[in-house]
Order: C-alpha cells, then structure tokens, then sequence
C-alpha cells in the first residue's frame, strides 16, 4: 500500500494499528483511501489492502 | 437602498449571467468567523452567493481586529451579528442566517443545514478534524473546502489548495502552526482564505479539478 506517497510493504491488522504506528495522532487526522474519507468508527476494522492508495491529512492550529 | 434587480443586474454584468445564477443558488455555510472565515464570508457575499449560514460563538476582541474582518467599532458584538451587518452593506439581498453558537460533534450536522459547501474555518486542530470526519460519514453530498496551515511568515507561494477527495478540499501550507510557536499576521490568513473563497467559487462553477 502507499500511504502519503510512501510504500509500505507490510500487514496490518487494522487502519488503527497503521496509523498509530505510523505516529499519527488520531484527533488531528483525516485519512482518504482510494478517493473517500474513511470514517473514525471504521479504524478499528478497516484492514488496510495492498493496493490501497492513503493520504492522511494531518490538521494544524489557526484559522 | 439599491434594488435586488439592480444589485444583481450589477452582479450579472461583472459575471455574466450564467454564471451568476449558479452562484445566487447556492447554499454555502462557513464554520468560524476568525481570520479566515470572515474573510471568506466577504469574498462570498461580494460574488452574490444567494444564502449563507454564518456559523461562530465568539465575540470581537481587540486583537482580532488586526486580522480579521472586524473594525473598532465591532468590539464587543458577537461575530456572528457584526458579519451580518457587514454583509448587508455589500449585498442586502443575500439571505444570511447567523448561528451563534459553539460547533460540537453533537451539533455539527444540524448547524450546517442544508448547505452544499461548507468553508472550515475553525482555529483549533481537533475541531477542524471533527467537522471534517463528521460531515464526511453522516452526509452524501456536502464539499467541505477546508483551511489547514497558513501561520508564520514563510512564503504566500506555498499556500496552496488541493483536492484530497471530490468532496473535500484543502487549502494551506498543511504545516505552519500555532503550536509551532508561529503567529497569525494579516495577509498571510487572508490569502489562505481567499483560496478557499476561490474555491468554493470553482465549484459552483464547476471547475472540480484542482
């Protein structure tokens, strides 16, 4: 899979276990895969597929 | 006080009238009222968008004056009331609804109403994370264009806007931050709102792609 345009070569039993390994703090976030924003309540049973395709848009202060 | 036909013959002769009335149907919300949507809301309001949902429970505090669309003479008034206000004296004929009140994960699909885009222009990271994650699961069709990075003083080139899904865009540098310890200065927030300004406009107009 690639996530923010770097591959992974890896299995993951969840986007959860991904995401926080990956450092991503899950209250700033919004991640896309394959063209949709995966909704929060499906981090813990989405399995993230080799051919998935991920940006996670990490948000910062001020506006 | 000018008639609607001639505010909006006004509006067509600048826009052309095609276009124009795309622009007065739409139905846009903006979340916050600070240094980016206050700016956003008057760039809307000057395009003649036909209805905006103004969304903050703040009110004008001196220092918001030196980055925001507010004058002296707003201190005090509740965001909400002095954008109506100001609205008013570009276009009185736009149909403003002002809500004051605080955005919460609760809330947020019932304050965005029947608005097809909404503008995020909140100031804390996790309620930009909230509102987006939120409209995205439990509506089918709203665009969010959304604010995300525009503090200190590197360069206006690298405020961009980006299209992550085709309903949801991202305009910033997606870096600079206030926990970075960088500050908010007058244009540099402007120009990030006028990206996202642009491109709600874009999308009215239907240029998508980004």
């Amino acid at each position: 899979m690639r996530l923010n345009g770097v591959e992974i070569n890896r299995d993951y039993e969840n986007l959860e276990r991904l995401l926080l390994e990956q450092r991503f703090d899950l209250k700033y976030i919004a991640v896309e895969c394959n063209g949709r924003i995966i909704p929060k309540s499906e981090y813990s049973n989405y399995i993230p597929q080799p051919e998935d395709e991920m940006e996670v848009v990490s948000f910062v202060g001020g506006g | 006080m000018l008639e609607a036909a001639e505010i909006y013959e006004a509006l067509c002769q600048r826009h052309t009238k095609e276009k124009q009335d795309k622009l007065k149907n739409a139905r846009v919300a903006v979340a916050g009222l600070g240094g980016l949507g206050s700016h956003v809301s008057i760039a809307l309001a000057r395009l003649g968008i036909g209805s905006l949902r103004l969304i903050d429970y703040d009110v004008v505090d001196i220092t918001n004056i030196f980055r925001q669309s507010y004058y002296l003479q707003h201190i005090g008034q509740y965001k909400t009331d002095s954008m109506k206000a100001q609205i008013a004296e570009i276009n009185p004929y736009i149909k403003v609804e002002s809500i004051t009140e605080k955005i919460t994960q609760e809330n947020v699909m019932e304050l965005m109403g029947e608005a097809d885009i909404i503008c995020e222009a909140l100031d804390r990271k996790e309620s930009k994370a909230m509102l987006i994650n939120e409209i995205m699961e439990h509506s089918r069709n709203k665009i969010i264009v959304s604010g995300n990075g525009m503090a200190g003083m590197d360069s206006g080139n690298r405020i961009l806007t980006r299209k992550v899904t085709d309903r949801f865009y991202v305009c910033g540098d997606g870096v600079s931050s206030l926990e970075d310890g960088l500050q908010l200065m007058a244009p540099r927030v402007a120009l990030c709102a006028m990206h996202e300004a642009n491109m709600v406009m874009r999308i009215l107009l239907g240029e998508t792609e980004e």
